[in-house]
């Protein structure tokens, strides 16, 4: 009885100092792409540890796993992408973005364009009906801007063919003959344009919706409403990380770090295009790629999407 | 023996073939290396030690998935071969879910299962369950009956026949599932690592090929076609010992 009433008046005593003390573990799932670069400079930096987060990555490479792991609470935070989180809170996952990856440019080069060859003659999506266009995944992001840069640029879409190609095989594939244009991203369009064999003939990103949102960071609204300090830290130091980026962008340091954890050799993250690292994300972005899903039947009509409420504070303000 | 040769210069024949293929550029692409570039980064990747720790991370996966797999497979087969109203029970739940290929089922299984360890021992030992349990089953049908009438005749107790009469009689079936099964079981450790992976042998072939690496993706190939190799030699001589009467009429 007396040690159970001096452990609650400890608890009551140390609470506020034990908070700030103790180290909170977090499982976070990541790809190992370009994507990540923010997270993966404040967890270098150190950024996580100051706010008293012990962070054990669960690095994903060409996958999506991570937003099944959150559902499953194998792990807290996930990277995703917002086609993705769209379709899992449409599926009744309750996921909130709490911190902004990256955004397409607002102009090219960008992180993604769609190549040809050049004797091809292929220079829009008018030319590419009859053709193959190759994208990773169908009903993804790439996909779906593919899809809308080649309305776009005056092609029928009911004559353009999509073919599923992983990106490192974009550029042979049409090299040798198996597509006829691929939706590629970077480093693989930019690897492959220095062989002058590809050119790019339509940046989707830029045409269709200039700074559309591509990766977010996501945890589920359970573990947030219970954890909403680690969630502030989380984002704290994420957005540490964010500012870093921006500001040695394409330093030997930024090349040094980026190529440290996706393994590229430092020339070709040197040369390759970057996206934007945001810290927020704004509302009427998001509504306009809801709006495309809804035209690319990603969604159907009836699905109603609650944009405020996809994000959490730490996203949605605009600090 | 002079079949061996043959087999081995045919190997180094292709392996030439590749090295010229790249080096002279009549494959052209970033994705094909040549052979010595992929050896030297075997070769230093295994000195520093870190092939080895990835190639050990996914063959403990692989070799408790397929434990359990086997041991699972072999009991229930044991217990379907000899009970025939069970069989009639199960057979029909078994041949539907069979055929169900283990990629298919990963990212439901991850919301079970979680994408660590034990996901991927799951899908290893779920691929290796239904060839051991069809052999093992098939085994034990085609026990000799007069084997049996005869040690019932001998007043055998039935667990005795099970344990002297109809396991050894059905080992050169379940050996030829364990031969199914066992490059199943690499096959499918190296693809769920592929598909929810963060380490192994699987999850290094994927990051190179997104690094742009190929080298090292194709050292990690080359890895496993070793592995294969000796696993499968390995197999050999352990059935060799276990079943020896089985290879007497080859020899003879």
């Amino acid at each position: 009885m007396l040690t159970r009433a001096l452990a609650i008046l400890l608890l009551c005593v140390c609470l506020p100092a034990g908070a700030l003390a103790q180290t909170t573990k977090l499982r976070v799932s990541t790809n190992q792409n370009i994507d990540a670069a923010a997270f993966e400079a404040a967890k270098a930096n150190g950024y996580f540890a100051e706010e008293g987060l012990e962070i054990d990555t669960t690095p994903v490479v060409g996958g999506a796993v991570g937003l099944p792991a959150v559902a499953a609470g194998q792990v807290q935070i996930a990277a995703s992408n917002l086609i993705t989180i769209v379709l899992g809170v449409k599926n009744g996952l309750p996921f909130k973005i709490i911190a902004a990856g990256d955004a397409s440019s607002s102009a090219p080069p960008d992180l993604a364009g769609v190549a040809a060859k050049p004797e091809s003659g292929i220079k829009s999506g008018k030319e590419l009906e009859g053709k193959r266009l190759a994208v990773n995944t169908r009903n993804n992001i790439i996909w779906m801007f593919a899809r809308a840069w080649v309305e776009a640029t005056g092609g029928d879409l009911r004559k353009v063919s999509f073919i599923e190609v992983p990106f490192p095989q974009m550029v042979d594939a049409i090299r040798q003959g198996r597509a006829d244009a691929a939706f590629i991203v970077e480093p693989f369009l930019s690897v492959g344009l220095k062989s002058k064999e590809i050119e790019v003939i339509g940046w989707p990103y830029a045409t269709v919706l200039k700074n559309a949102p591509i990766s977010q960071w996501v945890a589920s609204k359970t573990y947030i409403d219970q954890n909403p300090q680690v969630i502030d830290k989380f984002v704290r130091a994420y957005n540490r990380g964010t500012d870093w980026i921006n500001e040695n962008n394409r330093n030997e340091k930024w090349v040094s770090l980026i190529s440290g954890y996706t393994r590229i050799a430092p020339d070709i993250v040197r040369t390759a295009a970057t996206p934007l690292f945001v810290k927020s994300m704004d509302v009427g972005q998001i509504e306009k790629s809801i709006e495309l899903m809804r035209k690319h039947g990603l969604l159907q009509a009836g699905d109603r999407i609650d944009v405020p409420g996809l994000l959490y504070r730490t996203v949605a303000s605009q600090k | 023996m002079k079949k061996r040769t043959a087999g081995i210069v045919l190997l180094i024949l292709l392996l030439l073939l590749w090295e010229a293929s790249a080096r002279f550029g009549w494959v052209k692409s970033e994705n094909w290396p040549t052979l010595v570039a992929v050896l030297e980064v075997t070769y230093r990747q295994l000195l520093s030690g870190e092939l080895s720790l990835v190639l050990a991370a996914s063959m403990a996966r692989m070799i408790v998935g397929f434990v359990i797999g086997s041991l699972c497979g072999i009991l229930l087969g044991l217990l379907l071969g000899t009970l025939r109203t069970l069989d009639g029970f199960l057979t029909p739940l078994v041949e539907a879910v069979r055929p169900i290929p283990v990629p298919a089922i990963i990212p439901p299984l991850i919301l079970f299962l979680g994408i660590d360890d034990a996901l991927k021992i799951f899908v290893v030992a779920f691929s290796v369950f239904f060839p051991m349990l069809v052999s093992t089953v098939g085994g034990v049908r085609n026990v000799d009956e007069t084997l049996i009438r005869t040690a019932r005749t001998l007043q055998t107790t039935q667990g005795s026949i099970l344990r002297f009469v109809i396991l050894p009689a059905a080992l050169p079936s379940i050996m030829s599932g364990f031969r199914i099964s066992l490059p199943l079981a690499l096959i499918t450790t190296v693809v769920a690592e592929m598909i929810a992976g963060s380490s192994g042998i699987g999850y290094v072939i994927v990051r190179a090929q997104y690094a742009m690496q190929p080298q090292e993706m194709y050292s990690a190939v080359l890895c496993l076609m070793v592995i294969g190799y000796l696993l499968n030699l390995l197999f050999l001589l352990f059935e060799r010992r276990l079943i020896p009467w089985y290879h007497l009429s080859e020899n003879a």
